[in-house]
């Protein structure tokens, strides 16, 4: 991996430096650079399939997944207000062919380009049908079609199907990470940490300062760092669908974690239930076996169901919780009186002992002695009805 | 006894008739009726007739007739004659003959859109048609945003929001701009000042969009009698239009009464006091259940009115909601609930600031009482307007202040009867004003080279400079936009709404309650610590006032004095713009940053209004940029007085011109500050200031220095006019104020000026 990385820092600032910065020759209507990246070096973005990205994103409105339609995107910008005054000054492109990903970037030496600039992407969206991208949804599609709109191009693009890995990165990786910002997941995810790149917050003076100065390097950290972007869109996607594809591959129990419960919030219930399974002795195992418990109850597996929280509860795991739940399965479902009586009182006992740890619940308690005090009642009213019964024995 | 009844009963008691200047009496008018137009949609005139419209108003149809033939038009009628059927009628027309035309209503305040707005939503409801009508405010939801942009055919919204929230996201308004067909500004008469100068260059970058999209609305405007609404209506729009002034809607006959309370103290002509005999004619209308509105000039003479009515309307059980007090600071919730009670006659008596002069709809009220001089002819007229049904009488008292302008308004009637109401001022191309819409233009669009943004202001200029300021980028032959910020979220185009404090009531520890709010710039006068505050005729003391979180916290107490703050006023001279010498010092133009700040407070008793002592306030200072002209008086003027004389002269012309300048520039008082300093740190002399009392200057203190030194001879008049021995608050201000020579002194500089 770290070889591709060398490879792709090769690629980006060798050529320029080779050119010792001399800005392009302005005879084309805007500048324009391409990379190739092999596609071994892209971790498996061919073998994502539709099922995978429905996985990743449930409100993915795609009904195709054809790799070879996807259309990356990043933009760089002048600012983050996305009013009509922002513009895109470069547009970051990748799509894959036989040999690996195209990576075009398309920048606006002067605000004058950007109409002929404008018209070759809305060209090349033609050739596509999903867009994958970082945020795009909420930023950089907006900002293209507010752009196109200004330059009289009509091309909606805002409706397309769109992987947006912000959303699905963010369902996966903010246990573990907490920031999900595209560097921090390449680096934590991809293992690629980010040297010396460009902040974000520093770009649109960058270009500012190009546009007075004409000085093109100015520029190239930028592209670099777009480069990158792009690029990580391919690999990320390739990961995320991996993680879903195989979880239990995922070398840390928070992913492991995450994908079971997007797993079972999209209804992949048995997969779901797969991955909280090898979470059974982890330092996860408590959230896992209650996710898991709570997935029985919902399909009405109660023998199952039951199980889990016993599990729990020999493991002493979620405090007062399975004791209750077990209290509502025997009452409820199992019919037994005296064990679910039994279950509340130890509730009790429960939240009476961890009280010096975490303070006295009243309400927790209020609720709990009143289920006692409930059950104590059905038990009565069991006993007279079967009170000869009971003497004669 | 009811209103006809009373207004004889008033005629034949000399008590009050002795105190009566004038009484006018206009009598009742006729309806003029039209037909519906035969172009108008069928399925428009059913359903108003279902509502009990068969025909319409002259002035109605006369609009519709302009509008149907391309016309911009404004329509100027008084309250309750059926105005915004002018706009409704059109519009629906238009949306109902191509449903994709779309329309843009513009009202200024949030509180208005609401009220006008459901008017419109009965009539598309009753006539079951697909119009979809969504109001696009800051309390719109996100989420139903994106419906208004795409489905919206009438977007009500105001000023701000179009400024801030609409234009500057064009883009994704494309169907609105695309199809523009009406837009509709309520209420014009509101944006006068810098608000309307501002709303005028909101409007040029709204048709500057529109010609992007390729639409070329018509507008539609409403006004309420102002000298002159064609002027201003023509100044926001940029476009000339058509006049639309004569109502055909019935009235019923009108009373207009002066009053002027009786001298107690002839020499230091002090009279009795404005605020207790507007008290004493607004309880016997309370009295005979005659449903009533008093308007008083300030939040405090609002609350105190408020808690001396309710006091005397009190039952048994201490109820007094019979009387309500109403003024901006106020909750919304609130307000609404006080303009339903009155609309449904369950509220006798309203006190408010002129917060109910707008259109807000509290149905029609019977007899009204002015407390004091509202400033203008035009507000007097909108203020009046509240009382009088179409069919019966109304009765409506000017109850007169010492001041000078009101002494004058009710000793001459034939000045207020005679004068068409003041001009709206608005000076659109204020270049404080300008430079800030051009910013936001160009953001939303580049400019091009040739393009002209106001007509008569050099637009490459202003172009240039934001050039070199690195903000817009010339290219090919287009400026492009070229900073990362958002220039709409720098300029508000009011001058002091925003930034409100709220006003936190915590007699409760354990139930803090919002009771309302209040602007940035009145805080210091009426929310400093210690300040009895009063709300609903409550009295509040504030216990604690946290300025950068924009809080106060008040307690409920029962006193029997209010508070007023000194409010400390210093200039600075920025940049001094035109100049002349006189014949004894000189006269300037220029801009100033005016700063205030509020050092201490007075206590005083609540009935007899003596002072009962006074406490510190310690709080941030405000300022303000804007336009002043000032006069620096040399040997030649003020040669061979003392220093006690001219600062008496000195205070006496600045309270005199005071009074004179709003009938001259037709102003509110409160637009202009007059200052003197008897040795002003600019001018190293003794100066006279006159500034624009609005951030970034309207104009007005420009139209001073146009008059040079012919203003003194109208003060010279007007000071010797005065009958009183030695000043009296109808010209230079009382003795006490000005010296037992001030009078004196006043009346020989101002002849001194007069030369000069």
């Amino acid at each position: 991996m770290r070889s591709l990385r060398e490879r792709l820092m090769a690629v980006s600032s060798a050529a320029p430096g080779a050119r010792s910065s001399a800005p392009p020759p302005r005879k084309e209507p805007f500048f324009c650079r391409e990379h190739v990246v092999p596609l071994p070096d892209l971790d498996g973005i061919e073998q994502t399939t539709l099922d995978e990205v429905r996985a990743c994103d449930p409100l993915f409105v795609g009904t195709a997944w054809d790799v070879r339609k996807l259309l990356f995107l990043d933009t760089e910008t002048t600012g983050l207000s996305g009013g009509a005054g922002t513009l895109a000054f470069e547009i970051g492109v990748g799509f894959l062919t036989g040999d690996g990903m195209v990576i075009r970037q398309y920048v606006m030496r002067d605000y004058g380009e950007e109409a002929a600039m404008l018209a070759e992407i809305a060209q090349l969206f033609e050739r596509f049908d999903t867009v994958v991208s970082f945020n795009g949804k909420s930023f950089d599609l907006p900002l293209l079609e507010s752009r196109m709109v200004m330059n009289r191009i009509r091309l909606s693009v805002t409706r397309w199907p769109h992987l947006d890995l912000l959303h699905a990165a963010r369902r996966v990786y903010k246990l573990r990470l907490g920031r999900c910002n595209l560097s921090a997941l390449e680096e934590a995810v991809l293992g690629q940490p980010r040297g010396d790149d460009l902040p974000g917050a520093q770009v649109p003076q960058r270009y500012f300062d190009f546009l007075k100065t004409g000085e093109f390097a100015l520029l190239e950290d930028v592209l670099r760092h777009n480069l990158q972007d792009v690029r990580s869109l391919a690999v990320l996607t390739a990961h995320l669908c991996a993680a879903y594809r195989s979880p239990q591959q995922l070398t840390h129990e928070e992913d492991v974690y995450s994908v079971g419960r997007v797993l079972l919030r999209g209804g992949r219930t048995e997969q779901g239930r797969a991955c909280l399974k090898i979470l059974g002795h982890s330092t996860l195992s408590a959230q896992a076996h209650m996710h898991l418990a709570s997935s029985y109850k919902h399909t009405r597996e109660w023998e199952a169901a039951a199980d889990s929280w016993r599990e729990m509860i020999a493991r002493g795991e979620g405090g007062t919780w399975p004791y209750i739940e077990l209290a509502k399965y025997y009452e409820h479902i199992a019919k037994d009186i005296p064990q679910a009586l039994a279950c509340a009182r130890s509730a009790l006992r429960q939240a009476l002992g961890s009280a010096p740890l975490t303070g006295i619940n009243e309400m927790q308690l209020e609720m709990i002695r009143r289920r006692i005090a409930r059950l104590q009642e059905k038990q009565r009213r069991l006993d007279n009805q079967s009170g000869n019964g009971r003497k004669q024995s | 006894m009811n209103l006809p009844q009373l207004v004889d009963r008033l005629k034949g008691t000399p008590a009050f008739m002795e105190n009566v200047t004038h009484w006018e009496t206009i009598p009742a008018r006729d309806a003029e009726y039209a037909d519906f137009p035969d172009f108008l949609d069928p399925r428009i005139a059913p359903v108003l007739a279902g509502r009990g419209v068969h025909r319409l108003y002259s002035h109605q149809r006369q609009a519709i007739d302009l509008a149907a033939r391309g016309k911009d038009v404004c329509v100027v009628t008084p309250t309750a004659s059926g105005k915004t059927m002018c706009y409704n009628l059109p519009v629906l027309d238009s949306i109902l003959k191509n449903p994709d035309a779309r329309a843009l209503y513009l009202f200024p305040t949030k509180a208005l859109s609401a009220d006008q707005v459901s008017e419109l939503y009965e009539l598309i409801e009753a006539m079951g048609v697909d119009v979809k009508t969504y109001t696009y405010d800051g309390d719109t939801p996100a989420a139903a945003r994106r419906a208004v942009r795409q489905a919206g055919h009438i977007v009500v919204t105001n000023p701000d929001m179009l400024h801030s929230g609409i234009l500057p996201h064009h883009t994704k308004w494309v169907k609105l701009f695309e199809n523009l067909r009406y837009i509709v500004i309520d209420e014009i008469h509101a944006y006068r000042g810098v608000f309307g100068s501002n709303l005028a260059n909101v409007l040029r970058r709204l048709m500057r969009l529109c010609r992007f999209y390729g639409s070329n609305p018509q507008f539609i405007c409403c006004s309420a009698t102002i000298a002159n609404p064609g002027e201003l209506a023509r100044t926001l729009i940029g476009r000339p239009v058509e006049l639309v002034d004569h109502s055909g809607a019935a009235s019923g006959e009108k009373h207009v009464v002066f009053y002027n309370p009786p001298i107690v103290n002839r020499q230091l002509g002090i009279r009795k006091s404005v605020l207790q005999e507007t008290l004493r004619i607004a309880s016997m209308l309370v009295d005979n259940d005659i449903s009533t509105i008093v308007f008083g000039k300030s939040r405090l003479t609002v609350e105190v009115l408020t808690r001396r009515l309710k006091e005397r309307v009190r039952d048994p059980l201490g109820n007094a909601g019979r009387v309500r007090g109403y003024r901006g600071g106020y909750l919304p919730t609130l307000r609404r609930e006080i303009e339903q009670g009155l609309r449904r006659g369950e509220i006798r008596a309203v006190v408010s600031t002129n917060a109910l002069e707008l259109g807000i709809d509290i149905g029609q009220l019977d007899a009204c009482v002015l407390c004091g001089y509202p400033g203008s002819i035009a507000s007097t007229w909108q203020e009046a307007g509240r009382a009088g049904r179409r069919k019966n009488s109304s009765l409506t008292v000017l109850v007169a202040s010492s001041s000078a302008l009101d002494q004058y308004i009710v000793s001459h009637p034939d000045y207020f009867f005679g004068h068409s109401p003041e001009n709206a001022l608005v000076h659109p191309d204020n270049l404080y004003v300008l430079m800030g819409h051009v910013k936001c233009a160009a953001y939303e669009l580049p400019f091009e080279e040739g393009e002209t943004y106001a007509p008569g202001v050099s637009t490459k200029e202003l172009l240039d400079y934001l050039c070199e300021e690195q903000i817009l980028h010339l290219t090919g032959n287009r400026y492009y936009w070229m900073a990362e910020e958002f220039p709409a979220a720098d300029l508000s185009l009011r001058s002091v709404t925003s930034e409100n404090f709220l006003i936190i009531d915590i007699t409760r520890p354990e139930h803090r309650v919002v009771i309302g709010e209040m602007d940035r710039y009145t805080v210091p006068m009426l929310l400093h610590e210690h300040a009895i505050y009063m709300h609903e005729g409550q009295q509040y003391q504030v216990e604690k006032l946290d300025f950068t979180e924009k809080k106060a916290y008040v307690r409920s107490v029962d006193v029997d004095y209010y508070t007023d703050a000194d409010l400390n006023t210093s200039i600075k001279v920025i940049d001094v713009l035109k100049e002349q010498p006189l014949g004894g010092g000189s006269l300037a133009y220029g801009e100033v940053v005016v700063t205030w700040l509020v050092t201490m407070f007075k206590k005083f008793k609540l009935d007899t209004q003596e002072t009962l002592g006074f406490g510190p306030v310690d709080l941030p200072e405000l300022e303000m940029p804007t336009n002043a002209c000032w006069w620096a008086l040399d040997e030649r003027i003020t040669g061979g007085l003392s220093m006690d004389d001219l600062q008496g002269g000195m205070l006496g012309i600045a309270n005199a011109m005071r009074q004179i300048i709003p009938l001259y520039l037709m102003c509110s008082p409160g637009d202009i500050c007059v200052q003197y300093r008897v040795r002003d740190p600019f001018t190293k002399l003794p100066t006279i200031i006159v500034f624009d009392n609005y951030a970034g200057g309207i104009g007005l203190s420009e139209r001073v220095y146009g008059m040079r030194s012919l203003i003194f001879s109208d003060v010279h008049d007007l000071i010797a006019r005065c009958g009183c021995e030695a000043g009296c608050p109808s010209c230079v201000g009382p003795m006490a104020e000005v010296g037992e020579r001030g009078k004196q002194t006043a009346l020989l500089l101002t002849e001194r000026l007069m030369q000069a």
